[in-house]
């Protein structure tokens, strides 16, 4: 009788059977393919070279775009960190304001702000969108309206720390800085990290997370480290420097840091001793008008 | 407005609620480990996200992205395990016949029980239908190096599945 001797193995053919993960699961990974996929722009959106190599306003949503430092005498800053950082300057929307030239983000000294130091303004992809969910997550914030280089609006966020959105399409990473998960500057002025002194670490937890999609990495006691923001920020619910009052401490890149430390010193601000850290040489030091800032050489 | 090229993140993005069970589900049903699976469907759809954008994007090309990391994933578990033990015996590469019916319940439990290298092999070949060459491709093994490499993984099967049958 002639044997049909099939494979016993076939016996484990298996067709794939759809299965849904975890829906926690299947959110977090959309929210990391959505930072991790290089969008492609029309290129009428490039309109220069520079503008193609260094991105000064952030790259995807949730990023910082803009940064205003108030100060109280705008010529006093000017003078300070002009000789500190090399920044140069050009004519701002009204006398009260300068922009700083070339660095990265894009940054504008002010002075007679009502809230003085630094306020962030993060880049969303729609601002309606934004706007909902920050009122959705506690914070409160203007409706969007027009300026001249975006679709803005203002607030505060759910522990009453001022920002802005801006609502900008979405640029291609600069290209070196593709695959890297933190920016801290790239040359000499750049900002190279921001400390975000906050009240409460689960508060801010919940907003900036709810809001702009950041990841938190909790670490040492009363700190986090976020992810998906670029420049890279730091939380904190007791900081080293200024007043324990919620805001934002901004750090500079320096290439030759006991140069700047004399620089800070020179121009009347106060500057730690330079400390070696596992990211690199750091000084705490403040500007001539009582201004916090940390300078890091890499 | 002007019109908005294809973007590849819409087109990964909008693939992405239909494609998710389809890859979480082909790993999940092979790797039978959640976690693994998470990982493995996790590198997934960020390689395809962080690759060349001119490929086409179907439900079938992630499949296939996913069989890769699967294998990967069983090669690197064959190093761990090698660490412990030697699992590649030395018996002549021969195939005795084996008349059985498989009852593919304790089939499936039996094939996550064995040495990872082998488990992936029969994954490929039996449980997803491939080729012996397909494999081979995919194990980065010669088809001659994969031919014996199946020999030696239904050898263990049997093994341990008549030993499950006996207990």
């Amino acid at each position: 009788m002639p044997e049909s001797r099939a494979d016993p193995f076939d016996a484990l053919r298996a067709p794939i059977t759809p299965l849904a993960p975890d829906p926690a699961f299947a959110a977090a990974l959309r929210v990391r393919l959505l930072r991790a996929v290089p969008p492609s722009i029309p290129e009428e959106h490039l309109v220069s070279t520079e503008m193609a190599i260094r991105q000064r306003n952030g790259f995807r949503h949730g990023d910082v775009s803009y940064i205003t430092l108030g100060l109280p005498d705008l010529a006093r800053g000017r003078a300070f960190y002009g000789a500190v950082l090399g920044w140069r300057f050009s004519p701002g929307s009204s006398e009260h304001g300068v922009q700083v030239d070339d660095i990265v983000p894009m940054m504008g000294l002010s002075e007679g702000e009502a809230v003085p130091g630094a306020v962030l303004g993060f880049r969303v992809d729609d601002i309606t969108a934004a706007v909902a969910a920050v009122r959705a997550h506690g914070g409160t914030i203007s409706d969007p309206h027009r300026e001249p280089y975006a679709m803005a609006a203002e607030g505060y966020d759910n522990q009453g720390i001022p920002f802005y959105l801006h609502e900008m399409p979405p640029v291609p990473a600069d290209p070196a800085a593709s695959g890297r998960e933190f920016h801290n500057g790239d040359v000499h002025g750049d900002v190279s990290y921001l400390t975000m002194v906050v009240p409460d670490l689960d508060a801010a937890h919940e907003f900036y997370r709810g809001v702009f999609a950041w990841t938190f990495n909790i670490g040492r006691a009363g700190g986090a480290q976020v992810s998906g923001v670029a420049p890279q920020i730091g939380m904190t619910t007791r900081p080293e420097a200024g007043p324990a009052t919620a805001g934002v401490i901004l750090c500079y890149r320096v290439d030759d840091i006991a140069a700047a430390v004399q620089r800070v010193q020179g121009m009347g601000g106060q500057a730690s001793e330079v400390a070696q850290r596992p990211y690199g040489l750091e000084s705490l030091c403040a500007d001539d008008q009582g201004t916090p800032f940390y300078l890091h050489q890499f | 407005m002007t019109a908005v090229p294809d973007r590849p993140d819409v087109t990964l993005l909008s693939l992405y609620d239909r494609a998710l069970p389809q890859v979480y589900g082909y790993l999940m049903g092979r790797c039978g480990d959640q976690a693994v699976a998470e990982d493995l469907t996790s590198e997934t759809f960020l390689v395809v996200a962080a690759g060349r954008q001119d490929v086409p994007l179907t439900v079938g090309w992630l499949i296939g992205v996913a069989r890769h990391k699967l294998a990967d994933h069983w090669r690197w578990q064959a190093r761990q395990e090698r660490l412990f033990q030697a699992i590649e015996g030395s018996a002549a590469e021969v195939d005795d016949p084996w008349d059985v019916e498989l009852n593919r319940w304790l089939a499936h439990e039996v094939l996550n029980r064995l040495a990872s290298q082998h488990r992936a092999a029969l994954t490929l070949r039996y449980v997803d239908g491939l080729s012996v060459p397909e494999a081979a491709t995919i194990l980065e093994r010669s088809v001659a190096a994969t031919e014996a490499l199946l020999v030696r993984a239904r050898r263990e099967f049997r093994h341990v599945y008549e030993g499950s049958i006996d207990a």
